[in-house]
Parts: structure tokens; C-alpha cells; sequence
């Protein structure tokens, strides 16, 4: 069996001043997974990926990439790993194409071959045509696409992004999902945090929630979502009602003549509460979740007094 | 393998570091060799034609050792502190940490930088003060050989400052009020010998006086020069704040939380 790509066991970091960064974390992300860290702000996700890249120096605790201990064998360890921060970090008066070739030669890319590399990563991220422009003449989704393409040239086993699709366009954020997908696909692990967790629903087929510098929840993510107290159904119905059915155990509220919201809990079953529907007379034309499910179940763990993950 | 790895690492960063004050040529060399020819307009020949010979050659030949090595140490320290506080300031300082780097190699990359800079700076301050002066390099292995280490020790010390830095302004405090007069004051415009007490054994105390004194010997074969003792004195104060720049760095102090 493969080493997993991270394996976290007891790491603490605690910054001056006595703020939390992490608080004894354990954490396994299996390789070749699409992982999702989520958490509201200063739950200690940047903290953490921060710990996984060395620009954050643990406490205690051991941390290790795909088995190379990153206190032992950082060099090894680096060497697996392609790293999208959250804020921009390459030289702005450089040329775009000068910033990815350097960062190849950081990971021991012949000059030739940084060269090549380079081409080919800004192509697959769409900035082939802006190889020789300045990077401060990019706008903010390009910047964000030329640090992926930066963290992709030397060819990483495992790919951490700090939320990079923040403040991006949609197309540009389905272009970079596609993206990930592929390198994914491909065999690469994917580590993110993002605060779109329907960017973490569709992407990632495993979580861990953090909050105060602890996992609150790790697992598959079917699993977790399964794990869910209650859900709410939005129900558009083909005729108007003018009072909400009865439908027991469900909980149904009528916010205006077209629509019924339900609540389910974790043990009801949508099959009888579309049978309870059909005895009332009702005739269901739309359905969707209330809120994304990913969004509830965080919301579950850590308070709705923090909804921004 | 990785040895061939680190190569071209180091090679990354170094052509990163000459292209950034290579870019930036009027800002970053030619201040150097204003000043200098300005020195050598002024001091060599308008009111150096009033002066006699010192240490047994014309005055602006005798003050053209000390405008160069001016020129080595301060593009040399002022490189690196830029660079690296630059660096952190821009945060691209993480581009080499989270890469596979040994501490070593970062402070050899922008210690190199710092180097060819300053090297840069004083040839051409040279050239500029060709006009003036009859320069001929007497002894070549030991003037390259000062200015390197000299140059090699400035950039060093150049990190130590960035790193520290907390703005713009502390990137400049010691290569104003340090290295200037100390340099000023190391025998660049005279002889220390004829200087009085207790000016003389101060002056002894300046190690900038022996990279002077023995860059002036190296390149016009004058005055006294204890070859021995000025490599001994460059090589382990190169030693010394290298060995702190590497620790700083591995340790990771202004650099990681």
C-alpha cells in the first residue's frame, strides 16, 4: 500500500501572542484524492497548508509527504509538492514566462527544459500568448493562473491550492474545476481549501472540517453528507396551495402559494414524503435543496454564528 | 544527481538577481559611477592638480582604489538588502522556501547577485576614471582577490539587513550611516599613517582600512600591504557573517511564522 500523500499526526501550532493555529491535528489525505479542507476564517486552514509547504514552523506534532518526514527530509518532501497560495507571491515586474522558469530551476529543471516546461504549463492554463508580458499587467484570475502554472511546471505528485478560485470569474473558476479534474484524473493529489463549498461538493471526494485548529469532521465526502441531521427541500408545486399539508414527521412551511419548504431529518425518507405529496393531491414541478448540503453541514459543526467558511 | 539539481537552482536564482538590477541599470549602477567620476573630477584633478603626490602617486590615483571599492561594497550590500527585503516584502521570498532549497543555496544565490553587482559597479568606475588617471592593476590576483571577498562579505552582510528590514528606510540605515564613513574614514582619501594619535589606532580598528590599503596596493603597487593579514581578516569576517546569514535563513527568523 502507497504512503498517503499527507499524514498529519499531532501537529500544533500556536503563534505568538497565544492565538491558535492548530491544535493537535491528525489527518490522512489517501494519494491520488481530491481533497477538500474547509473551515470558517481563522479556523487554522492556511495555517496548516502553511506547516505542509515550510513557511510555517510547527510546534509539535510529525508531518510527512507521501512518507518523507518534512523536518527529516524537507528536500524530499518539497520535491513532491506544487503550491497555489492564497495571495499573490511571484515578482509583479517580472514577465510571466520568466516567473514559471525560475521556479522550474528552484525544483532542478535543466535550463532547456524550464524553457519547455514553462511553455507548456502556461498553455494548459490559457497564458501562452502573455509569456513575455509583465505579471503586474495581469488581471486577478490570470495571476491566480499563472501561480497554478508555476505550481504545475516541475511536475508535482501533490498540488495544494489556498482557495484559487477566490474572486475569479465563473467561467474562469469552471476552467480552473476542469482543470483540477484532469490533473486529478491524471494521478495527481489535489489538496484545497476554497470558501465555495459547492466548489468543495462537486470537486472533492474527500473533506475535513476545521475549526479552531482542530478536525471536526473527516471522512468521504458522500459519507459525511449522508451524515447530515436534517436537510431542507424546496418543493415548486404545479398549483397553488393556500396552506401547508400536513405531512408528519416532515416539518412543512408554505413561504407563498407556489412553494412548500420541508424539513428532513437524517432518518426520513424522501420516497414517503413524495407518497404523503400524492395523498394530499399535490403535484411537485421543481425540486432543489434549500441550502447546498455541504453549506448545512457545516454549518451543523461549526455554528451558524460563523457562516463564512 | 541533486548536486546537478542544486546547479541549476542556484543558476535560477542567480540570473534572477542580475536581471533585477539589470533591469533596473540607471537606478542600480549608475549612481556609482556619477559619483565616482564626479570624485574624479573634483578631488583628482581640479583640486588634485593643487595637492602633491600622495603615497608616491598623483592624488587622483591614489583616491581611485577607494572610489572603486566604495562602489564594489555598497552595490554589493545594497543589492542584497534590496533583493531580499524586496523579496519578503512581495512575499516571493516563499517561491524559494517552499522549493526543494537548502538554506546554503539561498544565501549563495543573492550573495552572488550581490557579488556580480558589485563587481559590475566597480569595473565601470574604473573605466570611468581611466581618463584621469594612469592606471596600470600591479597585482591582479590580489586586487580581484580583495574586491571579491570584499564584495562577497558586503552582500552578506547585505542579507542580514534585508532580513531584518522592517521598511525601506532601515534597508539603508547602515549603508548610510555605517559603511559610508567607514569606508570615508578607512584611508580612502589618505594615508592613515599620517594621521595623529589616537586617529591612527583607530583607523586600525576600521577593517575597511585593510581592504583599502590592500586594494590600493594590489592596484597601483604602493604602500604597505601584510597580504596575509588582510585575506586573513576578509576571509574569516566572510566566514563569520556568512555562517549567520546561512543559520538566520535555516532557521527561518522574519522568514517563517
Amino acid at each position: 500500500m502507497s504512503a498517503p500523500a499527507i499524514a498529519l499526526d499531532g501537529v500544533a501550532k500556536r503563534y505568538p501572542g497565544g492565538r491558535v493555529g492548530l491544535d493537535g491535528v491528525d489527518l490522512t489525505v489517501p494519494a491520488g484524492s481530491f481533497f477538500g479542507l474547509l473551515g470558517p476564517n481563522g479556523a487554522g486552514k492556511t495555517t496548516l497548508i502553511g506547516l505542509l509547504t515550510s513557511l510555517v514552523r510547527p510546534d509539535r506534532g510529525q508531518a510527512r509527504v507521501f512518507g518523507h518526514d518534512l523536518d527529516g527530509a524537507a528536500v524530499a518532501a518539497k520535491e513532491c509538492m506544487g503550491v497555489v497560495p492564497q495571495e499573490v507571491n511571484f515578482n509583479s515586474f517580472e514577465p510571466v514566462g520568466e516567473i514559471v522558469e525560475t521556479q522550474a530551476a528552484y525544483y532542478g529543471l535543466a535550463p532547456r527544459r524550464a524553457r519547455r516546461r514553462a511553455g507548456e504549463v502556461l498553455e494548459l492554463v490559457g497564458l501562452g500568448d502573455r509569456r513575455h508580458q509583465t505579471a503586474w499587467g495581469l488581471s486577478g484570475g490570470l495571476k491566480r493562473r499563472l501561480m497554478i502554472a508555476r505550481a504545475l511546471v516541475h511536475e508535482p505528485r501533490l498540488l495544494i491550492l489556498d482557495e484559487p478560485t477566490a474572486g475569479v470569474d465563473l467561467a474562469a473558476r469552471h476552467a480552473t474545476w476542469d482543470l483540477l479534474r484532469e490533473l486529478n484524473g491524471a494521478g495527481v493529489t489535489v489538496l484545497l481549501t476554497t470558501h465555495y463549498l459547492e466548489e468543495a461538493e462537486a470537486l472533492c471526494d474527500e473533506l475535513a472540517i476545521l475549526d479552531g485548529g482542530q478536525i471536526l469532521r473527516q471522512g468521504r465526502t458522500t459519507a459525511l453528507l449522508h451524515g447530515l441531521a436534517h436537510q431542507t427541500l424546496v418543493l415548486e408545486l404545479a398549483a397553488p396551495v393556500w396552506e401547508a399539508p400536513a405531512l408528519a414527521p416532515a416539518t412543512v412551511r408554505c413561504p407563498d402559494a407556489w412553494t412548500l419548504e420541508v424539513d428532513l431529518g437524517a432518518d426520513d425518507d424522501i420516497t414517503q414524503l413524495f407518497g404523503r405529496l400524492a395523498a394530499a393531491g399535490l403535484q411537485v414541478a421543481g425540486l432543489r435543496n434549500k441550502q447546498n448540503r455541504l453549506e448545512s453541514l457545516f454549518l451543523e459543526l461549526v455554528g451558524q454564528g460563523e457562516a463564512a467558511p | 544527481m541533486r548536486r546537478q539539481r542544486y546547479w541549476y537552482a542556484y543558476r535560477g536564482l542567480v540570473v534572477k538577481q542580475t536581471r533585477r538590477f539589470a533591469r533596473a541599470w540607471v537606478q542600480n549602477l549608475l549612481p556609482s559611477v556619477v559619483t565616482a567620476a564626479l570624485f574624479m573630477i573634483i578631488f583628482g584633478h581640479l583640486v588634485g592638480r593643487e595637492i602633491a603626490g600622495m603615497g608616491g602617486v598623483p592624488y587622483a590615483d591614489f583616491i581611485l582604489p577607494g572610489l572603486i571599492l566604495l562602489a564594489v561594497v555598497t552595490n554589493a550590500y545594497n543589492n542584497v538588502t534590496l533583493a531580499f527585503y524586496g523579496a519578503r516584502l512581495q512575499r516571493h521570498i516563499e517561491e524559494l522556501l517552499v522549493a526543494p532549497l537548502p538554506a546554503w543555496l539561498i544565501v549563495a544565490g543573492f550573495a552572488t547577485g550581490g557579488v556580480l553587482r558589485g563587481l559590475l559597479a566597480g569595473a565601470l568606475v574604473m573605466l570611468v576614471a581611466v581618463p584621469f588617471t594612469s592606471l596600470q592593476v600591479h597585482h591582479p590576483a590580489a586586487t580581484l582577490g580583495i574586491a571579491v571577498l570584499s564584495a562577497l562579505l558586503f552582500a552578506l552582510a547585505g542579507l542580514i539587513n534585508g532580513l531584518f528590514a522592517r521598511s525601506f528606510d532601515h534597508t539603508s540605515v547602515i549603508a548610510t550611516f555605517v559603511l559610508t564613513p567607514l569606508i570615508y574614514l578607512g584611508g580612502l582619501f589618505y594615508p592613515v599613517a599620517r594621521l595623529d594619535e589616537p586617529w591612527q589606532s583607530l583607523a586600525a580598528a576600521n577593517p575597511m582600512h585593510y581592504m583599502i590599503a590592500g586594494f590600493r596596493h594590489g592596484l597601483l603597487g604602493t604602500g604597505a600591504f601584510a597580504g596575509t593579514t588582510t585575506f586573513a581578516i576578509l576571509a574569516a569576517a566572510t566566514v563569520a557573517v556568512g555562517g549567520l546569514a546561512w543559520w538566520l535563513v535555516a532557521r527561518g527568523v522574519r522568514i517563517r511564522a
